[in-house]
């Protein structure tokens, strides 16, 4: 099998989470900043029996069928979703042909989709290495637009009132956080330990969660009310120079980003269609990505806390380690 | 029989059968030259390649101390008193075939063969003409040797002894190409080169079914990946110092007979980025050139694309005086942008192209046309705006700063060009993400293309993103091993 370090991994899945932050809707205030930090450190502790059951040697071949099914499912309506996430930014950021009807749209979602097939196809350790130059480039950029944003914020915006709670920012954070069933797969494909490779991402995530939430914050909290991606909008306006517009920098790592996320989708789809559909030799990932596509162009992207997606992650995250201690309870009542 | 069958058959003992089974096998070739004589009393004949040999040399070292010879009893007497008591070459062997007679014979040797004997006697005194060391033509260093690989294999070889005389240094010879038989040679440090990627290579090598081996592209093919790869993973070289500091960290090269370029397995990325002069200037002057290079390999890709997307989808990019002079400029262009874009870049690379083909003299002339007749007239009669000629000059300029990714460039900044024209900053990032994800895969023999960055190490980047001084580079004690993955 091959195998990717946990760098790789982490730089995989932080890619995925950025981009669900450049498209999150809503209003949002700095306790969705900490409701989403916080949520990465209660995924960790929710990751932990996954991370423990890999590091004794089980992957998901060891699953049951249903399983992988569910999370074949999942990984599918999330794809349709990230699908649905780029139309829906696209009202925001300029993307050429986009807005000119559906031959348009047809178009850039063709497009992303035969780049990620091309991708995908690469295989998971060329996928890894290049995601990890595609992060540091994307960490770069944010940090600018970071700077920036720090020039032109106003700090009054964090004690602006809001009716918001932690609970309802959590589940907005697990709502977001749709990759995770991603994450399950791309687990065993980890050359260290798991548990390791998990505690590093999911603290890489809550920092980055909170920085570009609060940077968001601080930048539109005046003008919330009007904008629908608080996230891209911060990023469109945290210019650092006077007379110089630098909208392409956001506009490539949102590209670069909505990528890499389908593709880590139709990777990790493909790999399970692999375990759960043998039958199926070829063209898994292009079949992945169709129904992704297909699925997006009928979905909507989800709206503010939406509890279903959140329960969809969160259990995304045990179903794997709750099928192997039911096996482990039946097998240990049939011994007896 | 066929004719290889026949080339395979042992040498002939009867002379002349002998004789006539060479002119047979060679079609009665003008330039096999067969001199019957007889020495110790046995009829020989002494059989070489005209123009292969040194006429002097054969002359003074064979033909003299052979029709010397006192009288033998026979053949293999004969052969046994050559072998035993004169040292007529320091390359010596016998050829047992006829096949290997050829290959010798066509290497040039002088071959002696005996009435009665089985075998004929071999010495190299070749002679042929050849072009003299010379400074490399695509490799220049300010600071470093001005010597470069040559033709002869046998004079590239000892060019790189010259510089690495220790035991260590392994020079594996063989020959490949079905009809050329032609010498390749396999290098390496037997110390530092990976057991693992030597097995493998030399694995690949004996893969090779060629008919022919007349350039390092004939070679490299079975040395990398069949998967479609836009950098090649395997490096050439036609300086022998940048070869022994290839070969002391660990990699392994390829000499060719016939060709003035050695490949280097494996080659990464950055390596392109590397010049000997790095090595002779202070660390802080090497790596802002280092630097440069990196820069100028990106403006070179992505320039001419860039400006285009913005022109085209973008040009809320722009301050406003720059927007004010580009709409100025294009205003009076009679091409869409892109088209601009295409026609000047083409006619770049028909230049250049024409520049290589032509001989030296019409060179210049090319030069003062393109330059200076079409440039000025393009510019003036306002088929082409100047900005736009401007950026395209620009990154055709940090092409030439990385000759050795020419090729890449030259593709790469098309395919761009088209991906920013027609999708703007979006298609350009699209485009990014699959190229990245190609050099990415690039990977032969276990070493990543893009390592030391991704996968990272550490020990790398000492001598990537920046260029350490001499002693803590040596304290690295660095090989290529560390990017085995």
């Amino acid at each position: 099998m091959n195998k990717i370090s946990r760098h790789q991994l982490a730089a995989l899945m932080l890619i995925g989470d950025a981009f669900a932050l450049f498209c999150l809707r809503g209003r949002i205030c700095v306790m969705t900043a900490v409701g989403f930090a916080a949520g990465s450190l209660i995924q960790f502790l929710l990751a932990l029996p996954l991370a423990r059951l890999c590091d004794r040697g089980h992957t998901l071949a060891d699953s049951g069928r249903a399983v992988r099914l569910i999370l074949l499912v999942n990984m599918l309506l999330w794809g349709g979703t990230l699908f649905a996430m780029l139309r829906e930014a696209s009202t925001v950021i300029y993307i050429p042909y986009e807005n000119s009807g559906v031959s348009g749209r047809l178009a850039v979602a063709g497009l992303i989709a035969a780049v990620c097939v091309y991708i995908s196809s690469s295989g998971i350790k060329a996928l890894a290495r290049s995601a990890v130059i595609a992060a540091g480039l994307g960490a770069v950029c944010v940090a600018i637009v970071v700077v920036s944003a720090l020039i032109q914020s106003d700090m009054s915006n964090i004690l602006r009132p809001t009716d918001s709670t932690l609970l309802h920012e959590l589940i907005r954070g697990f709502g977001a956080s749709g990759g995770l069933g991603s994450f399950v797969v791309l687990l065993s494909f980890s050359a260290d330990s798991k548990t390791n490779t998990a505690a590093l991402y999911f603290t890489c995530k809550a920092v980055l969660s909170f920085v570009m939430l609060f940077t968001a914050v601080i930048v539109t909290g005046g003008i919330m009310d009007v904008i629908s991606f608080p996230v891209t909008s911060a990023a469109q306006l945290s210019q650092p120079f006077p007379v110089q517009r630098t909208d392409s920098l956001f506009l490539t790592v949102f590209s670069v980003f909505a990528v890499y996320t389908t593709a880590v989708q139709a990777s990790a789809a493909e790999y399970l269609a692999a375990l759960t559909v043998p039958r199926l030799r070829r063209f898994r990932c292009t079949l992945a990505l169709a129904i992704m596509a297909a699925l997006g162009a009928v979905m909507r992207a989800p709206s503010s806390g939406t509890a279903v997606y959140a329960a969809a992650a969160a259990a995304m995250l045990l179903i794997v380690p709750a099928e192997a201690l039911v096996k482990g309870g039946l097998g240990k009542r049939e011994k007896a | 029989m066929t004719r290889n069958e026949r080339e395979k058959l042992p040498i002939l003992t009867e002379l002349s059968d002998n004789i006539a089974r060479i002119n047979e096998l060679s079609g009665g070739s003008s330039d096999v030259l067969v001199n019957r004589f007889v020495t110790g009393g046995v009829e020989c004949a002494l059989i070489c390649c005209e123009g292969m040999v040194s006429s002097q040399t054969a002359a003074e070292m064979i033909l003299g101390p052979v029709t010397g010879i006192a009288s033998q009893g026979s053949a293999d007497e004969l052969f046994s008193h050559i072998q035993d008591n004169l040292l007529l070459s320091a390359d010596r062997t016998e050829a047992r075939d006829y096949d290997t007679l050829f290959r010798l014979l066509n290497s040039g040797f002088v071959l002696l063969i005996a009435d009665g004997a089985d075998c004929a006697l071999a010495f190299g005194v070749q002679g042929y003409a050849s072009r003299g060391i010379q400074e490399p033509s695509g490799e220049g260093s300010i600071l470093g040797s001005h010597e470069g690989f040559t033709e002869v294999i046998r004079t590239n070889m000892s060019l790189i002894r010259r510089r690495m005389k220790s035991p260590e240094l392994v020079m594996e010879l063989m020959v490949k190409g079905e009809r050329s038989r032609t010498d390749v040679c396999l290098c390496y440090m037997r110390d530092r080169v990976p057991k693992r990627l030597l097995d493998r290579i030399r694995r690949s090598l004996a893969d090779i079914r060629l008919e022919s081996v007349l350039s390092t592209g004939y070679i490299r093919p079975f040395l990398e990946k069949r998967s479609f790869e836009l950098f090649s993973s395997t490096g050439i070289t036609e300086r022998p110092d940048v070869l022994c500091s290839k070969l002391i960290e660990g990699r392994a090269a390829v000499l060719i007979d016939g060709v003035p370029y050695a490949i280097v397995v494996p080659r990464l990325l950055c390596e392109s980025f590397h010049t000997l002069d790095d090595y002779a200037y202070k660390p802080y002057y090497a790596v802002f050139s280092r630097w440069l290079r990196y820069v100028a390999f990106i403006a070179a890709v992505l320039l001419p694309a860039v400006y285009t997307a913005i022109v085209m989808h973008h040009p809320e990019l722009l301050n406003s005086t720059l927007l004010m002079l580009l709409a100025d400029a294009e205003k009076n262009a009679p091409l869409p942008i892109l088209a601009e874009s295409f026609v000047v870049l083409l006619m770049y690379e028909m230049v250049r192209e024409a520049g290589i083909r032509l001989p030296k003299p019409a060179g210049g002339a090319v030069s003062i046309i393109s330059g200076l007749i079409i440039g000025d007239a393009a510019v003036k009669s306002g088929i082409v705006s100047t900005p736009l000629l401007t950026m395209t000059a620009l990154a055709v300029l940090g092409g030439l700063v990385v000759p050795d990714l020419a090729p890449q460039v030259t593709v790469l900044r098309l395919a761009f060009l088209a991906a920013g024209g027609i999708m703007g900053v979006f298609g350009i990032s699209l485009l990014a993400c699959a190229v990245l994800t190609n050099i990415c895969s690039t990977e032969d023999y276990g070493f990543p293309f893009t390592a030391p960055l991704s996968p990272f190490a550490a020990e790398g980047m000492g001598d990537t993103a920046v260029r350490l001084g001499m002693r803590k580079m040596l304290r690295r004690g660095f090989t290529v091993e560390a990017y085995h993955e």
